[in-house]
């Protein structure tokens, strides 16, 4: 263990994944939720990242992001080799958001296969990582939003006139529950995008 | 046919309105009841499938795969049973579908030899 903590220095996802170990070993798995506040806060992440915030944000984790055109039926694919990580999503998100789900939804299986050679695997055999993932990615993007919320509130308060303060606070709430409905209908969305892309391509 | 039809989850009755072939005959083909279908047919159904029509019609045995091409899938295959055994090498992907198409395990390849720098697909280059 003590090799391996050392080694995580230059190697940030071993370390965040030994933290949680000795955090949460006593009650092992934490839950996607657990997990997702963890992350969240280690990675810094934001409910709103243009794609060159996100690649300096996976730099600054050793892992290198980039956007690519993939082949048709693959939104994202990550890959890790003697501590050598990179993460890549299709160039062509189908949804609003599509681009962090997926970052996400990669990280997430990175972090797995950290944890089971750890010897702490959070999903068991009869579990689907696939599933696990996407619920670790809604968790993420909405542990993010309810960070940064009360910040939108504070800028809303601060508005002087009271007509305008209302408006802002209607337009926050507007938003507020786009973004939740974004976050957990996103792959629901997506595979009505792709449905549709793929009958347009049928027709034609 | 079957096994493609589930691995893109699709029903007969969704063939049946995104290719306009009967859903009745798509079962008969599937249970080999039926001659394979005509090309013109199976140029729907492989849209419907998002497979390219020439697999189709080498499957149905209209023609036959070339030697050079079956050498390149068999080549891809092979390199990309090799990456997903590499205990060393670990990967992921977020997939529409349960679906790994040629061009998707290619395309994994190319990644595992850029990371370990090792050459799988031209070794005879």
């Amino acid at each position: 263990m003590e090799l391996l903590t050392d080694g995580s220095e230059k190697n940030p996802i071993l370390g965040f994944c030994l933290t949680i170990v000795s955090k949460h070993a006593h009650s092992w798995p934490p839950t996607e939720e657990v997990l997702a506040q963890e992350f969240v806060d280690w990675l810094g992440f934001n409910s709103l990242m243009t794609r060159d915030a996100m690649k300096e944000l996976c730099q600054s984790k050793g892992v290198k992001l980039s956007f690519v055109s993939l082949p048709h039926e693959i939104r994202g694919v990550n890959c890790s080799f003697q501590g050598k990580r990179e993460i890549v999503v299709t160039e062509r998100g189908t949804a609003p958001f599509s681009d962090s789900h997926t970052l996400l939804h990669e990280f997430r299986e990175m972090l797995e296969h950290v944890f089971t050679e750890l010897g702490y695997p959070t999903i068991s055999p009869d579990d689907s990582p696939e599933a696990r993932a996407e619920h670790f990615a809604v968790a993420c993007r909405l542990k993010a939003a309810e960070r940064e919320l009360p910040a939108f509130i504070e800028m809303a308060t601060n508005v002087e006139k009271t007509w305008a303060r209302y408006l802002a606070y209607a337009f926050l709430g507007i938003l507020a529950v786009a973004y939740v409905l974004d976050c957990i209908f996103l792959p629901q969305m997506e595979e009505i995008a792709a449905e549709a892309e793929r009958q347009r391509y049928v027709r034609t | 046919m079957r096994r493609l039809r589930k691995s893109r989850g699709l029903t007969l009755k969704q063939v049946e309105s995104q290719a306009k072939v009967s859903n009745a005959y798509i079962s008969q083909i599937e249970r080999g009841l039926r001659r394979p279908p005509h090309p013109e047919i199976l140029q729907r159904l492989a849209k419907a499938y998002d497979v390219p029509h020439r697999d189709l019609l080498i499957a149905a045995g209209y023609l036959e795969e070339d030697s050079a091409e079956t050498a390149k899938r068999r080549q891809i295959e092979e390199a990309y049973d090799h990456v997903v055994t590499d205990p060393a090498f670990k990967q992921g992907t977020r997939l529409k579908g349960t679906h790994v198409s040629l061009e998707t395990k290619r395309f994994i390849v190319e990644m595992y030899e850029k990371l370990t720098r090792r050459n799988l697909l031209n070794k005879g280059a």
